[in-house]
């Protein structure tokens, strides 16, 4: 799917076909309508991914074979499992005993792309089921900036009650 | 012979219900499975069960002393072209005699045939080899997987079992040892 066609399916979504709601165009200076759309779709990006990561989704495993003062990649989401590697900041420091390579591959989750990383022709590699729970999500973050009750949204997307802000804590 | 760490990395995952890796990373395993070769091969020494033997040849150089194998844990015996040697504590040795210190065996100048007990080398990743042999792969495993789910006195209790099994393997010619066993022979 390209980002066009994402942002089409939120359209969707949101009953939003005709682009009333959220006009076409915008940019980052003045982000409404379609940009706005866009920048809900790297947010739900965002958020699928790390629930996702913490379920255990293996789609989102990726291998690093580093050494000390290698950078920690840009999607890096959480380490798989207990490896012998230290972060700081976001540089990689190996426990080496031994001192001899090659390192022994670091494992971890890694962040989808997000929607904007793609130009509007170009496919983004997600699988269908990717595409359909991040339109969703984005879909209720549009709905949401119109303070629609989305809480029956999320559930149904299985993100659980949204707290009533004034409920007792 | 020596065991394919992969292969064993292999089962303990299948043990664990972790095949993919999400839960535990390669390196726990292969932690867990050194911690298991160390602790049979130190258990198999204590008890001087003949399993955990190695010989290997050593030369003295004229220096008078040699390293001894990096693996050596504790001596069985050492053998020269007059027969074996005999320990003493004084030093340079004379013929027939030895002395260990450290890392360093000193014995006059000469080639011996030595026999000790070993522990397996440290492996590192899933390409490395386990020096261990192939008959010895079920224990591994299970002492590994006690280890590695923090249960010292299970892996404890298969060593012992392990050594039992493995105390008199190098010997032949028992045949039914009847009802009563004692010392391995008949009563």
């Amino acid at each position: 799917m390209t980002p066009a066609q994402m942002v089409a399916m939120v359209r969707r979504f949101i009953s939003d076909e005709q682009a009333t709601g959220f006009s076409t165009g915008g940019n980052m200076e003045q982000p409404e309508g379609t940009q706005e759309l866009l920048t809900y779709l790297d947010r739900a990006v965002d958020d699928y991914s790390k629930r996702q990561a913490a379920l255990g989704d293996v789609r989102l495993l990726k291998t690093i074979t580093g050494s000390s003062g290698t950078m920690l990649p840009p999607d890096f989401l959480m380490l798989c499992g207990t490896v012998p590697v230290s972060v700081e900041g976001r540089v990689l420091r190996y426990y080496d005993d031994e001192g001899t390579m090659p390192y022994m591959p670091v494992r971890y989750f890694a962040r989808l792309p997000y929607v904007t990383d793609y130009g509007d022709t170009q496919n983004i590699p997600y699988q269908r089921d990717q595409e359909m729970s991040i339109c969703a999500l984005a879909a209720i973050y549009a709905l949401n900036k119109h303070e629609f009750n989305v809480s029956q949204d999320l559930m149904l997307l299985g993100y659980g009650a949204v707290n009533n802000a004034n409920a007792e804590q | 012979m020596a065991i394919p760490v992969v292969r064993l990395v292999k089962s303990l995952r299948y043990a664990l219900k972790d095949m993919q890796g999400i839960k535990y990373s390669d390196y726990e395993l292969v932690e867990s499975i050194n911690q298991a070769a160390s602790l049979l091969y130190g258990r198999l020494s204590e008890r001087y069960v003949y399993a955990a033997q190695k010989k290997a040849v050593l030369n003295i150089p004229s220096t008078g002393y040699a390293p001894l194998p990096n693996d050596f844990v504790r001596i069985h015996q050492i053998v020269g072209d007059d027969g074996e040697l005999i320990p003493t504590t004084k030093l340079p040795a004379v013929e027939g005699t030895y002395r260990i210190i450290n890392d360093t065996i000193y014995a006059t100048p000469a080639m011996y045939s030595l026999e000790y007990y070993y522990v397996p080398n440290r492996v590192r990743d899933l390409g490395d080899n386990l020096d261990v042999p192939l008959s010895m792969e079920a224990y591994i495993q299970q002492i590994s997987l006690a280890m590695f789910g923090n249960n010292p006195a299970l892996a404890e209790q298969i060593v012992q079992q392990c050594s039992q099994t493995l105390a008199v393997r190098e010997l032949s010619h028992f045949t039914d040892a009847g009802p009563v066993q004692v010392l391995g022979g008949k009563i």
